[in-house]
């Protein structure tokens, strides 16, 4: 006879039926839960925690720009960590863990290197061009890192010198809107969810996490949801308004389908879904107000209005609701 | 995930009893955390669009400027119609979205129409109680249970602010303890979401609240440290009896000696954060994981702008933590090396 799976959300029904009792429930969970699995999280999360509050502390540390320690002294500090960060890198080895914490050690080093001399020359440079020097000098190390947090960490970099650069530049002479920067920047971080994919399918493994797919769909939506929803909501005085409703409702759309057909991802649709949800009520509570209005001094409109609401969040999340139920089903079936 | 038969045998259960009560519970609500966070929030969209309603009807219609017995009365039968619904068409996903969602404004009234004559934030709390135990009590929408708990928990936070006339933060080290021992230890009924809402509201009320004021903390936030040191001590408790290996033990020995040290020296939202981490090894729960993490990292970002103590000290603190981390990974990674190399 075949032997089902137990998994740990089965172990309630357990203690239900009283087949658990609760002094038992803690050994349950360890004749189930995945013990080598769990071991290398624990791991990974010690080194992950302990290198960034060490981190952390450096960065503070410079912030503080301390004037009893020497002009000299600070960039032999922060020059000595770097060359120590990167030869510890290439002695351990960027195929481990360990090799990979030290890349992306010394690739925020090299940032606070940058704000140093900042610091301490003046030069008078635009903030910009410090984050796109940082971007330019950790882009050889994040190619070869083969580390997806040093590609995010790379991507937020970059992405934060795309945003200073139209702030200081192109917006300061009126040559770009706001909306156009956040359709920018959405755009961007689409694209290093497109090349992901098309990474991972090109058998570069060690981008294959869920996670890095999850935080970059939850990043691109997110960014072209925003002045999206300003304009639906008529939050914000939008200037192109076509535009930033399009792309996020192309995105939405492609990236739904890609995780409904092409890719089947629960996690990824789920995202998709509650996006598209927010954006339909954000839709409903315009269109009420445009033609009944929310005057709340008003029986008649005031409670149709808001009845027109209810309902119209009732069937946006209930929708959504039956979408995932349908989908989760769906895809269990499609990945057993 | 391991073999029924397997497992039955390890806890010495009847295997085909555990048939019979996985079979009996098939269909039931078995929606992904991140699924229920979509729908609650979309749940809280339609409470609030339904608290307004109920409001202007209040306001226009009945003619009553404040809440009273009237709106108690009102949000009382919104809730029993709720639980109603819930029981009769638990699998209609309309149904049960507006189900959940009355029944969230139905408790906000009847706290408000109770509360307010008396001016009492306490008696809202109160008043939310019984609401909250009938949730734990139907066992039919996880999600409802989890939102009408943490409306009891968001009160009795706000009471105590107005109480002591301070934002008072650190609470989560008073309501963790419970959630702990909820998920390690749970009753019969399913209470997973009420134990949820203990691990997380408090800790996301705090989070939301530091990011425009500096809270009130009690004695430098040293009980609510040693509150979660004794409940950080008792999971690694837990964790050591699953170890048979001596030098296994040593090993995570210096591990709860080094995370002592940081419980200590960070402040006591990261220190939460670290709780919520190795609960989350210990129940094998990865949205536990997930909420530990950026627990930690956004802790990490405000105690940038904590104004209690200079860059210089606050640099010397967690460069500290980091090194006593960085350490005991070294020594358990040791440890792992040797166990496999045997």
């Amino acid at each position: 006879m075949v032997d089902p799976q137990i998994e740990l959300r089965d172990l309630q029904a357990l203690r239900a039926a009283g087949l658990l009792s609760a002094r038992r429930h803690p050994a349950a969970i360890d004749a189930i839960r995945d013990e080598a699995f769990w071991a290398r999280w624990g791991l990974r999360a010690l080194l992950a925690l302990g290198a960034g509050q060490f981190l952390a502390g450096v960065v503070f540390f410079f912030a503080y720009n301390w004037h009893d320690l020497s002009d000299i002294a600070k960039f032999a500090v922060v020059e000595g960590a770097l060359a120590v960060a990167v030869l510890g890198a290439l002695a351990v080895g960027l195929d481990r863990m360990f090799g990979q914490v030290l890349l992306i050690a010394a690739s925020m080093l090299t940032g606070v290197l940058l704000a140093v001399i900042g610091q301490i020359y003046q030069t008078g440079a635009d903030v910009f061009e410090l984050f796109l020097a940082w971007a330019v000098l950790i882009l050889p190390w994040t190619v070869i890192s083969r580390s997806a947090v040093q590609w995010l960490l790379w991507l937020v970099v970059a992405e934060a010198a795309l945003w200073l650069y139209c702030e200081q530049v192109p917006m300061v002479v009126g040559d770009m809107t706001w909306d156009q920067l956040w359709v920018l920047s959405g755009a961007t971080v689409a694209l290093a969810l497109v090349a992901r994919e098309v990474a991972v399918r090109a058998d570069f493994l060690w981008l294959a996490a869920h996670w890095t797919r999850l935080v970059l769909l939850f990043g691109a939506l997110a960014i072209l949801f925003l002045p999206a929803a300003g304009y639906v909501l008529d939050i914000d005085t939008t200037e192109t308004p076509l535009l930033c409703v399009s792309a996020f409702i192309i995105f939405l759309a492609a990236s739904g389908l890609a995780y409904w057909r092409k890719l089947p991802d629960f996690a990824a649709l789920v995202i998709a879904i509650g996006f598209a949800d927010a954006f339909f009520i954000c839709l409903g509570f315009r269109l009420i107000d445009e033609s009944i209005g929310f005057s709340l001094n008003d029986v008649g409109p005031g409670l149709t209005s808001l009845a027109a609401m209810i309902a119209w969040a009732i069937a946006g999340t209930g929708g959504a609701a039956k979408a995932m139920r349908r989908l989760h089903g769906e895809l269990k079936v499609v990945q057993a | 995930m391991s073999g029924l038969n397997e497992f039955c045998a390890r806890i010495g259960i009847d295997a085909a009893a555990v048939r019979q009560a996985l079979a009996a519970r098939a269909g039931a609500d078995d929606a992904p955390w991140y699924m229920q966070a979509v729908l609650g929030i979309g749940a809280w969209v339609t409470a609030i669009a339904s608290l307004f309603f109920v409001g202007v009807m209040m306001d226009l219609v009945l003619d009553i400027d404040e809440p009273n017995a009237v709106v108690a009365l009102i949000g009382i039968v919104l809730f029993a119609f709720s639980l109603r619904l819930l029981h009769r068409k638990a699998d209609g996903a309309f149904t049960g979205h507006m189900a959940v969602a009355f029944a969230v404004a139905g408790t906000l009234l009847a706290a408000a129409g109770i509360a307010f004559p008396l001016e009492s934030l306490w008696v809202a709390v109160l008043v939310t109680l019984p609401f909250a135990a009938a949730t734990i009590w139907q066992q039919r929408s996880i999600l409802l249970q989890f939102l009408v708990v943490s409306i009891a928990l968001i009160l009795a936070i706000v009471a105590a602010w107005h109480r002591w006339d301070h934002m008072i933060t650190d609470l989560a080290a008073v309501t963790m303890p419970i959630g702990v021992a909820l998920l390690l230890y749970p009753p019969r009924l399913d209470v997973r979401p009420a134990a949820f809402a203990l691990l997380v509201v408090p800790q996301g009320v705090e989070l939301l609240i530091t990011t425009f004021e500096q809270g009130w903390t009690l004695w430098h936030g040293w009980p609510a440290k040693a509150a979660l040191l004794i409940v950080f001590g008792f999971l690694i408790a837990l964790n050591l009896r699953r170890m048979a290996d001596g030098q296994r033990r040593l090993m995570v020995l210096a591990g709860v000696a080094a995370a002592i040290a940081v419980a200590l020296l960070l402040p006591t939202g990261a220190a939460v954060g670290l709780v919520l981490m190795l609960l989350a090894y210990t129940l094998g729960s990865r949205s536990l994981a997930i909420i530990g993490a950026l627990a930690e990292i956004y802790f990490i970002g405000q105690f940038y702008a904590d104004f209690q103590s200079t860059l210089l000290t606050k640099s010397i603190i967690l460069m500290v933590a980091g090194a006593v981390l960085l350490l005991c990974y070294g020594l358990l990674a040791m440890a792992t090396r040797t166990w496999r190399q045997a």
